[in-house]
């Protein structure tokens, strides 16, 4: 919850990203729903996340990760680089 | 059984971690037994439980076949059934307390209440020769343990008459049903056990966890690590030492090529200036084999809110059933906790406890106040 609650005030401040915020959001109400802490409103704010994690922003999110990966695997190593310039065709295809 | 539970598994004191979710009311009448456990049990004892039970739900469809239930998050308890009969198996409250003895209650209900007993018994010696003893046998074969036949099927699951799936339980289960390591692809999940220490007690962490998050960006691990040793230091020495032996040279996992990220832990000399912002430091594999006392000292300050925090790269498919997806390059982030099991468990135990209770006070005031309407 600590972190949780950290990753929710940087998502929506300083580093703004909405999905990310989303996912937070999600794991907050999980976390409590689950030990039965104001079930009926976490509840209600699981039904309303979860079509936003299927939509096609969530995906799109996904590619952003991916690319995400990619940046950081050029950046730990000359090796490492060339792995991850081997993996863009498929980005290019996924995020088509 | 103490010998059992110390021998080749961690474990650690039944009051970690946090998650605990209290007793559901006995709604009829079932049969209760108790297995003294001497104090001690891995926290990880219910998710492994689950994740058998998944494992077996999906190799065999047979409807007797013993599945997990609802969110099996929870450190005291898990739940499994097969059709209407339903095992649950909980921390006992009291033993949360100051004895040092855990109690582990069986509660079996629903079904033929003719085969309660017998139930209850071949639960509890489940418990006493497979699950604590970990026999490496049961992890490829879960299903001939759960495989409790002669069950009648009557009705629906939900233990609310009339409940139809409608009740908030039922709601709040299909919404956080999560992931166990056999929805993995078989090349990731080869990549997980790799780059676990104690590879069958890694599973999914975070918001990757739960079904639900369809387009995970990255596979997000977890693992509790328990060291036995007789000091804090003498527990950071073999935990460096492991980390070095499982690190070092890792380059390939069950025919996958496995790429290095880095690895976090301890902070740089800057913070150690009064006032100035934490800088964490990041570890290449070189780095890990060549400076063992500086990685000890890391180990020691932490990252975050873990011990250490892996990341790894590996060119795999992310699902089992979902192959149209294919995410080429995974970052496999795993945490420790480092917890040694002599001489390290009161500390361990307050320190966990202490955060859980500031934590909750500070959610207490932020609805009172900052966020009354979250």
């Amino acid at each position: 919850m600590q972190s949780v609650e950290k990753n929710l005030e940087k998502f929506s401040g300083e580093e703004p990203n909405a999905m990310k915020y989303v996912k937070r959001l999600w794991e907050r109400s999980a976390y409590l729903a689950e030990r039965g802490f104001d079930l009926e409103w976490n509840l209600s704010i699981l039904e309303a996340l979860r079509p936003l994690l299927g939509h096609w922003v969530a995906e799109l999110n996904q590619v952003a990760a991916h690319v995400e990966t990619i940046i950081n695997m050029m950046q730990s190593s000359h090796e490492l680089f060339e792995h991850a310039c081997a993996d863009l065709p498929i980005l290019r295809r996924t995020a088509a | 059984m103490f010998e059992r539970l110390v021998q080749d598994e961690f474990v650690l004191p039944s009051c970690l971690p946090v998650a605990h979710s209290a007793e559901e009311v006995l709604r009829e009448a079932g049969k209760v037994l108790y297995l003294d456990v001497g104090g001690l049990l891995s926290p990880n004892f219910f998710p492994a439980l689950a994740q058998k039970m998944y494992s077996c739900q999906i190799t065999n469809d047979s409807e007797s076949t013993w599945k997990p239930g609802p969110p099996q998050v929870f450190r005291n308890r898990g739940h499994f059934h097969a059709g209407t009969c339903s095992v649950s198996i909980s921390l006992f409250p009291v033993s949360l307390c100051r004895s040092s003895k855990s109690l582990l209650r069986i509660v079996v209900q629903g079904g033929n209440e003719l085969k309660y007993e017998e139930v209850a018994q071949k639960v509890k010696h489940l418990l006493e020769n497979d699950i604590f003893g970990f026999n490496p046998g049961c992890e490829t074969d879960p299903a001939s343990i759960f495989q409790l036949k002669a069950i009648p099927i009557t009705s629906a699951l939900c233990m609310n008459v009339g409940c139809q799936q409608t009740c908030s339980l039922c709601r709040l289960r299909a919404l956080l049903e999560e992931r166990f390591l056999p929805d993995l692809d078989s090349a990731l999940r080869s990549v997980v056990q790799r780059a676990a220490i104690f590879g069958r007690h890694t599973r999914p962490a975070g918001s990757f966890r739960f079904k639900a998050m369809k387009y995970p960006g990255d596979v997000d691990l977890e693992e509790y690590l328990a060291i036995d040793a007789n000091s804090r230091d003498e527990a950071l020495t073999e935990l460096c030492r492991t980390i070095q032996t499982q690190y070092g040279n890792i380059t390939r996992a069950g025919g996958v090529e496995v790429f290095f990220g880095g690895f976090k832990a301890g902070f740089g000399p800057a913070s150690e200036c009064s006032g100035a912002k934490k800088e964490y430091l990041s570890w290449t594999q070189q780095n890990i084999c060549s400076s063992t006392e500086a990685l000890e000292k890391a180990l020691g300050e932490g990252h975050h809110t873990w011990t250490a925090k892996l990341d790894m790269f590996a060119k795999v498919n992310l699902f089992l059933k979902i192959p149209k997806r294919h995410l080429a390059i995974l970052r496999l982030p795993m945490s420790c906790e480092l917890v040694g099991s002599k001489g390290l468990n009161l500390s361990s135990r307050s320190a966990t406890r202490r955060i859980f209770c500031s934590q909750l006070r500070r959610i207490w005031r932020s609805f009172q106040a900052r966020n009354p309407m979250q």
